[in-house]
């Protein structure tokens, strides 16, 4: 009679221990929610916490894409000339540009959506943060005036740009809506000046910080009045900017991903060069250095001089991966209020200040050749800052003026050409395939 | 760790990296066997929960200043990192088999699963399946039928079900990530946007219909065995574009459309001699496979762009074509199959996605092996193996960066033929150089990948036991073996089976990378 009795225990415990696994299965709701220490999820953004953080955000974004833009930016354009054996590179340089290369949404395009999608989303979340006083906060200013350049960024560099998955935007909506970012940034900003001018005592700093920022939306408003065509817009914005302003992007050697791109595209195995470009012939401008050894980097610009904007030239110290980029400065206003302004007495005297910063003699312009020298000019003093495709692209749509490389490809055996008839970079696949109010 | 050795060498480096696993599973299972007359009835049932925690701590330690001094955190630069994934799951599972006299057997289950990487907008999942098994040489009206034609055994099984395959951790959810910002000399911390997911995501359904039968005859000398499959996956998990100006850099993991994977595999073996002094085994192995992209699931989607495609993008996914198939755009041509060319000399390739042509799968689309094992004395053995695929291709971007206009480093470009024109033959070949040369992938380097090869081939001698008898050994072998020892291939590159970028999806270019080596082994075994 035993073994009948321990095969029922042993059947109950058996059962039981199947009823406590289900059951344990079943009431452990929360074993199923893992959690990744390396996320927020999007609901938990908003997080006063955060506000620091979020600020920052179209800061990082913004600093990040701009370098690597501004190479790739400087081959498609007359900056650099690529001899690499990598496909794409030499496609870039040549200007035959497909939806499908990778190159494409990898350091131009996406980059900079991210970036500009940090400064509106940073932008949004900030106000909802802060409440009542966003509206003289600077940290929303600085949030919409990197949201602004980074609309600058992409309706200087794509042919068309979709905001949000929306339909594609042409480059002089980009543009406006550009300006509509910076009068907003400004309007924030000042009202933090007279905040903080109202306190006792002042804070210099922070007044400081303000004007800054003021400042940054200002030529970022009137590079996008410039680019279109709106010159008295443009001049007002300008005007108001202080001649030693400057502004820029920072970069680190605390990381690789802090580190500036043109630096590191430069100086590692890169393949780009002055030569067969126009800067090649101004040699004798400290503002367009090149090095002369080894040979195999000749030509190149790199240490140990480096580009007129970039930080330690001032220092004298060696191109490096920390150096800054200038942004924004009241060099920048002064050119565009010569642009806008034209072939005037006060614009040949801009030219030969410039000229002068180029250790070359000046000039008795008028009229076109004036322009064509302020051109000149301005091509010298923004080398490889991510300023020249803009100006090519407004050059040759308001003033008839082209200065893309065109012809025979140098040193091609096999028939290549410049492809002229592109600008401007097309949309990625990824953007064309992901986005339905993209057309095919 | 690699330390500085020579002062003008770089400065070294200590790289750690310490992978940690806690894998966490609970089983319960029970079994209720039952016997009515003829019918063997068996009920089994469970549960099964798994946790699955897996992390990685590194640290690197950059510019070694004292040789002997080699610690991380005392090294010129030091950085860290840590990663960490968790996937979590319960699953429930019962099944019934009734067997009948032992010879059929009827099976049906039923299994339901929830998992941590599900999406918020989706529950568990449930997967039925059936199976049928009938041992006909044991069915007493046949076998007398079987036994005239030398069946010693036949078996035919059928079996219908459906299985899933979970997302990755963490595909779900949308997140944000923190980065560092430089911030003047300084450096901060940023938010910014990390994964797109998705709350609708739910487990990959694969649903298989496999027919088959198991023969052995002429005293169970010859064996063969005999699967037709067909299965169709929906909700495929596939990683697609997100659209940048949404503002993420990423793809989204999202269930799509339709696969199905269709083909027959049979195997046949054989003891094909059997002498005291001779033996001969011989096993062939035959599989097909035929893939095909049935739908996007997406309306209107007709073509997807795999991502990893580096030096331009010559697969796609298309619908009614297999996964990740090579579409290359042709070159303009003439009448006469000469390149047209531009004034300037170059080939000219149509724009647009509609100007490809499909030129071919880049899996397999056949494979087979066959298997030989001779014994001579009992004491030596030959054994042999071939390998082949085919029906597929592969890009050969080694070859066509090597021709680039940049390079002029292949064969093609260099014959001279080709570029001192005698006839009009060589203007032809002159004219492709331009195609060669051009940047615009041609449909010549996307090239079959067919070939044989000699896997292995091993000679093994036992030594006889006498021989063993001043030693203290209870057997002893020795054993040569060779392995990738020939291949037969039209492949103009190396090795057809090479993939540079065989950690991306259907991604397969031969782009420098290292054939299968040629590896020769020998070996003693000794048995004390």
């Amino acid at each position: 009679m035993t073994t009948p009795i321990r095969s029922r225990r042993r059947r109950l415990a058996s059962l039981a221990l199947g009823v406590l696994a289900i059951g344990t299965a079943t009431a452990c709701n929360d074993f199923l929610q893992a959690e990744n220490p390396g996320a927020v999820e999007v609901q938990d953004v908003s997080n006063p916490a955060y506000v620091g953080l979020i600020a920052n955000g179209p800061i990082f974004g913004f600093q990040q894409a701009w370098t690597d833009m501004t190479y790739w930016n400087a081959q498609f354009t007359d900056e650099l000339f690529n001899r690499a054996v990598f496909v794409e590179e030499g496609q870039i340089d040549r200007r035959e540009l497909f939806s499908d290369m990778t190159y494409i949404n990898a350091f131009i395009y996406a980059p900079m959506q991210r970036a500009r999608f940090l400064g509106e989303d940073g932008a949004r979340r900030l106000k909802s943060l802060l409440g009542d006083t966003a509206t003289r906060d600077l940290r929303v200013a600085r949030a919409l005036a990197y949201e602004g350049y980074s609309y600058i960024a992409l309706g200087e560099t794509m042919c068309t740009t979709p905001i949000n998955v929306g339909r594609p935007k042409t480059s002089p909506e980009m543009f406006a809506d550009a300006i509509t970012r910076f009068q907003e940034a400004i309007t924030i900003a000042q009202a933090s000046r007279t905040f903080l001018s109202a306190q006792t005592p002042v804070n210099s700093n922070a007044l400081l910080a303000t004007d800054s920022v003021l400042n940054f939306a200002r030529v970022g408003a009137a590079r996008a009045a410039l680019n279109r065509n709106d010159r008295a817009q443009a001049s007002t914005f300008a005007s108001a900017v202080p001649a030693t302003f400057d502004f820029r992007a920072y970069y680190s050697d605390n990381t690789t991903g802090q580190r500036n791109r043109v630096f590191e595209r430069l100086t590692l195995g890169s393949n780009a060069f002055m030569l067969n470009t126009p800067f090649l012939a101004m040699a004798g401008d400290p503002r367009v250095p090149r090095a002369a050894a080894p040979a195999a980097r000749a030509n190149t610009p790199l240490a140990p001089s480096s580009y007129s904007t970039f930080s330690n030239t001032v220092a004298g110290a060696d191109f490096a991966p920390i150096m800054s980029v200038r942004l924004a400065s009241g060099l920048e206003a002064r050119y565009i209020v010569a642009e806008a302004a034209g072939p005037t007495q006060a614009t040949l005297a801009f030219v030969n200040e410039r000229r002068a910063a180029g250790l070359q003699a000046p000039v008795t312009f008028t009229g076109d050749e004036l322009m064509a020298e302020l051109r000149d000019q301005r091509s010298r003093d923004f080398y490889l800052d991510g300023h020249r495709l803009g100006d090519l692209r407004r050059y040759r749509q308001f003033y008839n003026v082209d200065l893309f490389p065109k012809g025979p490809y140098p040193g091609t055996t096999s028939g290549q050409v410049y492809n002229e008839s592109i600008t401007c970079w097309p949309l990625p696949i990824n953007e064309i395939n992901g986005n339905p109010n993209v057309g095919g | 760790m690699y330390k500085r050795q020579d002062p003008d060498a770089a400065t070294g480096a200590n790289l750690r990296r310490t992978p940690t696993r806690d894998l966490l599973t609970l089983d319960y299972a029970g079994i209720v066997n039952k016997t009515v007359g003829r019918y063997a009835l068996t009920t089994t049932f469970g549960s099964q929960i798994v946790s699955d925690q897996s992390s990685v701590l590194s640290a690197t330690g950059i510019g070694i200043g004292a040789p002997d001094v080699t610690l991380v955190n005392l090294l010129q630069r030091s950085v860290g990192g840590e990663s960490f994934s968790e996937n979590n799951s319960v699953g429930y599972f019962v099944q019934q088999q009734v067997g009948w006299n032992d010879r059929l057997f009827l099976t049906g289950a039923v299994r339901a699963d929830d998992h941590s990487s599900f999406g918020t907008n989706f529950d568990l999942i449930v997967y039925p399946k059936f199976s049928v098994s009938y041992v006909l040489s044991d069915e007493p009206a046949l076998q007398e039928r079987l036994r005239s034609l030398k069946v010693n055994t036949f078996k035919f099984r059928s079996a219908w079900g459906q299985a899933g395959r979970a997302p990755g951790a963490f595909s779900a959810p949308q997140t944000y990530t923190v980065d560092r910002v430089t911030l003047g000399t300084a450096t901060g911390s940023a938010i910014r946007t990390a994964a797109f997911g998705n709350p609708d995501l739910k487990p990959e359904r694969g649903e298989e219909l496999e027919v088959g039968a198991d023969i052995a005859m002429f005293d169970e000398r010859i064996g063969i065995d005999f699967t037709y499959y067909n299965k169709k996956t929906t909700d495929m998990l596939q990683a697609v574009s997100v659209p940048p100006s949404s503002g993420f850099i990423s793809t989204q993991l999202t269930n799509l459309g339709a696969v199905r994977n269709s083909g027959i595999e049979l195997g046949l073996t054989g003891k094909v001699i059997q002498r005291s002094n001779l033996s001969w085994d011989s096993r062939l192995n035959i599989a097909t496979n035929t893939n095909e992209l049935l739908s996007f699931g997406i309306p209107g989607r007709i073509v997807e762009t795999p991502g990893g495609q580096a030096y331009g993008s010559v697969q796609q996914h298309r619908v009614g074509f297999p996964l990740g198939g090579y579409w290359v755009t042709p070159p303009l041509r003439a009448p006469d199959g000469s390149a047209l060319l531009t004034t300037t000399g170059a080939a000219q390739f149509p724009l647009g996605d509609t100007a490809r042509r499909y030129i071919g799968p880049s899996t397999p689309t056949l494979e087979w092996n066959w298997a030989n094992t001779f014994t001579v004395f009992k004491y030596f053995r030959v054994y042999a193996l071939l390998d082949a695929k085919r029906g597929h291709y592969i890009f050969n971007l080694q070859e066509r960066n090597r021709c680039q206009a940049a390079n002029d480093n292949c064969a093609r470009v260099n014959d001279p033929r080709a570029r001192f024109p005698q006839t009009a033959a060589d203007t032809v070949l002159f004219k492709e150089l331009a195609v060669y040369r051009s940047t615009s992938v041609s449909p010549e380097w996307i090239e079959p990948a067919d070939f044989i090869k000699l896997r292995e081939l091993s000679i093994s001698m036992d030594l006889p036991q006498r021989l063993l008898r001043a030693t203290k050994a209870s057997t002893a072998s020795f054993t040569i073996s060779g392995r990738n020892l020939a291949i037969w291939s039209d492949y103009s590159g190396v090795d057809p089976e090479v993939n540079s970028y065989g950690g991306r999806n259907f991604v397969r270019v031969d782009a420098y990378a290292m054939p299968m080596m040629r590896r020769w082994t020998a070996a003693m075994n000794l048995t004390f």
